[in-house]
């Protein structure tokens, strides 16, 4: 079913979709509380992830008192829904969602949470979802996704859910609106599959990768910061801290990085990923052979946001073709 | 005359040539032109691969971590210069294992002023003076130099080194007549004001990916504060009052070391004027004690010494003993 609205009715189907739930929208850095504007013009620099995985998760609390017994804590998220999402972020959420499909509190923010999302219809330069294998105009992650095209834009339910956050105003759709959107989709597609690196990739032996000489040039410039980790809207590793303020107590999940030292520290002093360079590897052999491994497809959604935002100026195709070429 | 970028490799090959490093840390070209990396050099077939970066934020003095033991040589403007300089005091380096190549610096460019007025830069040449020339797809423009500069660089004191083994010929930017003017506006700000551009610059943006640190070339501690678990003496969430404790031990770990080559900054993907912090506390050294971090080799560090004059106005139980309340 297809559905289309007219593009000044934006404004009045934000109002509808505002009365539903928390209603957030693309802002420069993260996705932020509706305030009556919105622009489309990039991604935000922090991905939807943060919605399902917060810095701060609170787990257990405790007394540090003889007998007390910890409770059991579960988040009680509003209702929300993120609007302009892009088709990579909502794949990587289907990512996320296959190890953490058990996780209790992904589970009940992922439940509570309705993503609406925008089709990119230009080509960019610094993202390639296509080349990670995924169809951006297949919907897959979201409730709905719309196209906007000129002055009209097209909704696209494609969950149960997804079809109650149609405004009223919005009209069936013709023929040829349903002709448009098929060619908008095809068009996008055309000449771009997905990268031959990682049919090579799943082939490869994983000691041959893991053993290969090109790390250690190319984890050179690496810096081992948190920030392609936690700009990943794929990366979903957690660190478990205690905030003890006098006799009372929080167990925290919080967001940990595979780039830092603390990361496998283990409680006896030993670090089996010590060197920067073990580091630098794990997070690539993770994406691109563990992940894909086990799951068939890479731990990646192409969105482009490590490569450009690097500091040290890593760009992950050339490690993913020393990778398959290896 | 031959270019700064033929003066750079030129340079470079003498170094290797007549052995006076093993190898060169220098920039190479990365994948897009915003991108720039550091690269360990040491064959003729590298030396080809040198570049004078346009945008360069990081310090190649903080890669000499990563190559402890053998004799490196490399590019220094001011602030690299100085940030050996510092190391060597403390004893991380020594003199007789570093060859620096002095260089008249230019100033680095700041990549998100030139996105922010031009979002569709497909090509840069810049003649390192005053002088730029951007390409879109539509247009070709002149710009200066002078209003794309990194702030850390718009407001350097010392673009000429004063510590090398050689200099080579070039004009370099003009040292900043106002170096603190930055500092000076946060504070010319009422107290209340002053803590609001902390909060909405540093507290509720900064995800703790810990670029700052990492790309400083000072920050060199085998175990960092902030990794401490046993005790934690740092909460690891994005609390406020974590990511406040964070950033100001971070800079007061910096105080009369910090040599303001604006890595932390370059580095730091929300684009936090973590620079400024360090800047101050540099600028309070500098007043009360005259002391400016890695200017020379021979003068004893800032914590070592020890005169009778040194002001103390600045230890809180004097004031109060001055007012009579203790």
């Amino acid at each position: 079913m297809l559905y289309v609205l007219g593009r000044e009715k934006l404004d009045n189907w934000l109002a509808f979709l505002e009365k539903k739930a928390r209603l957030f929208v693309p802002g420069k850095e993260k996705f932020e509380p509706y305030q009556g504007n919105i622009t489309f013009e990039s991604k935000p620099l922090l991905s939807p992830k943060e919605f399902f995985l917060p810095p701060r998760e609170p787990m257990l609390s405790f007394e540090v008192t003889p007998g007390a017994f910890p409770e059991k804590l579960s988040p009680s998220p509003d209702e929300r829904i993120i609007f302009g999402v892009r088709a990579c972020d909502a794949y990587a959420l289907t990512l996320i969602k296959k190890v953490y499909q058990e996780d209790v509190f992904f589970s009940l923010r992922y439940k509570n949470t309705s993503l609406i999302g925008k089709a990119c219809l230009a080509e960019s330069t610094d993202c390639f979802c296509w080349a990670m294998g995924i169809d951006p105009f297949s919907g897959s992650g979201l409730d709905l996704l719309f196209l906007e095209k000129d002055e009209k834009l097209l909704l696209k339910p494609i969950t149960e859910k997804g079809k109650t956050l149609v405004p009223v105003e919005a009209k069936e759709a013709l023929p040829e609106d349903k002709a448009l959107f098929n060619e908008i989709a095809k068009n996008f597609l055309k000449n771009k599959n997905p990268s031959p690196s990682l049919l090579r990739l799943k082939e490869k032996d994983l000691m041959t990768i893991y053993n290969a000489s090109f790390w250690e040039k190319l984890s050179f410039a690496c810096l081992n910061c948190g920030i392609c980790t936690f700009l990943c809207p794929t990366c979903y590793c957690f660190d478990v801290h205690d905030e003890v303020v006098g006799e009372k107590g929080l167990r925290i999940r919080v967001p940990d990085s595979c780039m830092f030292l603390l990361y496998t520290q283990h409680a006896s002093g030993h670090n089996p990923r010590r060197s920067p360079l073990a580091r630098f590897r794990n997070r690539f052999m993770h994406k691109f052979k563990y992940f894909l491994d086990e799951y068939g497809e890479p731990l990646c959604v192409g969105c482009g946001r490590c490569n450009t935002n690097c500091p040290a100026g890593i760009n992950l195709w050339e490690i993913i073709q020393a990778m398959g070429e290896v | 005359m031959a270019s700064f970028a033929e003066k750079i490799k030129e340079a470079a090959k003498n170094v290797l040539k007549e052995g006076l490093a093993s190898g060169i840390l220098a920039y190479t070209k990365g994948q897009d032109i915003f991108c720039e990396r550091i690269t360990f050099v040491s064959t003729k077939d590298e030396i080809s691969k040198i570049i004078w970066p346009s945008f360069g934020g990081l310090n190649p003095a903080n890669y000499l971590k990563k190559l402890k033991g053998k004799k490196l040589a490399l590019f220094a403007p001011g602030c690299v210069a100085r940030a050996v300089v510092v190391l060597i005091k403390e004893g991380q380096i020594k003199r007789e294992d570093v060859f620096l190549i002095g260089v008249p610096c230019p100033g680095m460019l700041d990549p998100k002023k030139l996105k922010n007025s031009f979002p569709q830069i497909i090509a840069i040449e810049d003649d390192f003076k005053e002088n730029l020339t951007i390409k879109t797809p539509s247009t070709s423009k002149n710009l200066k130099r002078i209003d794309f500069l990194r702030d850390t660089c718009l407001y350097c004191k010392y673009p000429l080194p004063e510590t090398y083994n050689i200099l080579l010929p070039a004009e370099g930017k003009r040292p900043a007549k106002d170096p603190y003017a930055l500092v000076e506006q946060i504070e010319g700000l009422d107290i209340s004001l002053r803590s609001k551009w902390f909060w909405d610059q540093f507290l509720s943006r900064c995800i703790r990916c810990y670029a700052c640190r990492n790309a400083c070339p000072l920050c060199y501690c085998d175990f960092c504060f902030v990794d401490e678990t046993r005790p934690a003496w740092i909460g690891k969430s994005r609390d406020p009052i974590d990511v406040a404790l964070y950033h100001l031990v971070r800079a007061y770990h910096l105080a009369g070391r910090c040599v303001e080559c604006g890595a932390c900054q370059a580095a730091c993907p929300f684009d936090i004027p973590v620079a400024l912090l360090t800047k101050k506390l540099g600028k309070e050294a500098l007043h009360a004690f005259g002391y400016e971090a890695g200017l020379s080799l021979e003068e004893p560090l800032l914590f070592n010494t020890f005169h009778e004059n040194d002001p103390e106005d600045f230890i809180f139980t004097h004031k109060l003993k001055e007012q009579g309340k203790i």
